[in-house]
């Protein structure tokens, strides 16, 4: 098989808003990624509406609807990956040097 | 008729019956026909080797019912 | 989060409820935007405490929030993988354990085997020619037999019989293709975290063979692939003394909360109680049930300060489980990014 399978679709709208809201189905995905990529997504001042549902439990889909007031929403959740990215490099730089440092601390007293 | 006071006949019979199964099974047997297999006897549980038109009999106690050994093939198991 | 409203952010736990959980109760003004330099200034990481062997973990996140903390969480639990026993070929088994249940066992035995080691199995199981590049194979044979040296009067099944007890340690590793060569340790690195596991129970004359062949995979395909015996999270519990409690008040109020959360302080012969440390209380709100205590303290949790516990089955230390678990939530950013670059 040349190409993986594709993870990421959207769902067709009504057409009257198409660029500023869509519905993106994550496949194999589910609250772990979805509150996660919520949670910061719905803090952006351009963000109308932004909400993420598993639709059934059975099924390993997590659909996130992204209402934009400006720009596209596309763009949003782009956005959205690249601080979620970015954040998880910053706890685990902070954790490890937190990590190396109580070591270091261990090491010194008990020698 | 099966005379009651001849039980070597009934075990004829019963042979009759045991070649009778190997036959119409389309079996992969060795090139050996007389090839003994190892049952276990129900009550002292001695192991006895069998040749096909044997009499059903443990060698020790002469307990005439016998258990087949488990296979030698490969099973697999999914560990779930 | 702003460090200076750090201290609104409590939630409070009264007698019959918790009246504050909404997590974006400051987004409704337009006050709170995210920014990565916010969350930077605000987040912090306190180790607090790790046992010797490393295979128990607490530690704070101080400044995320509910939704970050629970992903690591259900990664830590589910997605972090491990290497697990997967098929086992039973050549011979006539001990009173069925195979299926002594096959299931046999997966729930931890490998000490780091799951860099191996890779992800490539497709479907091939039963005859198996994959050195993604499993490791194991042989367990074993044979209960009776013990010749008995003494005569032994009633013991240790001293009667030989073998009678299957224990992990017979779970021995042997070295696919090449492996001999890439890992000449292998018979130490591989195998059982613990000993002393009973895998099952014979009497002469029974005998278990088997070949047992492990991979790697993820706890959200089979718990036995979970790393973590268990990881969880709570809020750091706040307690505010309203009201000067003193004498047999004091007294009664420090059996109300966990040992060492409150302290009785003589001062001027008076006996005052004071909050020590409010880290270790677990919130019974027992106080609650003396009318004249009631009102004097006011107890909450802390909404962005999470005291992680991590306690890993032993293949990896618990410190390297949260940074795989911290790579796996960036690699599922990295997937969505790079399909979003394609499509957009």
């Amino acid at each position: 098989m040349a190409t993986p399978k594709k993870r990421l679709s959207q769902l067709a709208g009504d057409g009257s808003n198409d660029e500023k809201s869509a519905t993106f189905v994550f496949q194999d995905e589910g609250h772990t990624l979805g509150n996660a990529l919520r949670s910061i997504m719905v803090q952006y001042p351009e963000v109308e509406f932004c909400a993420y549902s598993v639709p059934h439990p059975s099924e390993s889909q997590m659909h996130m609807r992204i209402q934009v007031k400006s720009g596209r929403a596309v763009d949003i959740l782009r956005k959205g990956l690249e601080d979620l990215y970015r954040t998880c490099e910053h706890v685990s730089k902070t954790f490890d040097d937190a990590m190396g440092a109580f070591r270091g601390k261990v090491k010194m007293e008990t020698n | 008729m099966i005379d009651l006071y001849r039980p070597d006949l009934i075990l004829i019979v019963y042979d009759n019956f045991r070649k009778m199964d190997s036959s119409t099974t389309t079996k992969t047997d060795s090139t050996s026909a007389p090839k003994s297999m190892v049952y276990i006897c129900g009550e002292c549980h001695h192991d006895n080797d069998i040749k096909p038109k044997d009499p059903i009999r443990c060698r020790e106690c002469g307990y005439r019912i016998m258990y087949k050994k488990r296979t030698k093939r490969l099973v697999v198991f999914d560990a779930r | 989060m702003e460090k200076n409203s750090k201290k609104d952010r409590k939630i409070l736990m009264r007698e019959h409820g918790i009246p504050n959980t909404f997590e974006f109760a400051n987004l409704l003004d337009g006050s709170s935007v995210w920014s990565f330099e916010k969350f930077k200034k605000g987040f912090s990481v306190k180790i607090v405490r790790e046992t010797p062997d490393k295979f128990e973990l607490e530690f704070d996140l101080i400044g995320c929030n509910a939704a970050l903390a629970n992903a690591f969480r259900r990664i830590l639990l589910s997605e972090v993988p491990t290497i697990a026993i997967e098929k086992v070929y039973m050549f011979n088994n006539t001990s009173i354990i069925q195979d299926e249940v002594l096959s299931h066992r046999l997966g729930l035995i931890p490998l000490k085997a780091h799951p860099k080691v191996l890779e992800w199995p490539a497709g479907e199981w091939k039963q005859d020619e198996v994959d050195q590049q993604s499993t490791l194979s194991f042989e367990l044979k074993v044979t209960c037999k009776k013990n010749p040296q008995a003494p005569k009067d032994a009633r013991r099944p240790s001293d009667i019989y030989l073998h009678h007890n299957v224990y992990s340690s017979d779970i021995k590793w042997v070295p696919l293709g090449e492996q001999h060569l890439l890992h000449p340790d292998g018979a130490k690195k591989f195998g059982p975290i613990h000993d002393d596991i009973l895998i099952a129970k014979m009497r002469p004359g029974h005998e278990i063979h088997a070949q047992l062949y492990a991979v790697k995979g993820i706890g959200k395909d089979h718990a036995k692939f979970s790393p973590v015996a268990t990881a969880a999270y709570r809020l750091l519990p706040d307690i505010e003394i309203v009201k000067e409690v003193t004498g047999e008040a004091a007294e009664r109020l420090q059996s109300c909360f966990s040992p060492g959360v409150i302290d009785v302080k003589v001062s001027q012969g008076i006996k005052k109680a004071v909050v020590k440390d409010a880290r270790y209380e677990s919130c019974s709100r027992n106080f609650f049930r003396h009318d004249d205590l009631k009102d004097c303290i006011k107890l909450s949790r802390i909404a962005d300060h999470f005291i992680f516990t991590v306690e890993s089955v032993g293949a990896l230390p618990s410190s390297t489980i949260f940074i795989e678990a911290v790579e796996v939530l960036k690699e599922k950013c990295k997937t969505f990014l790079s399909e979003l670059e394609e499509i957009a």
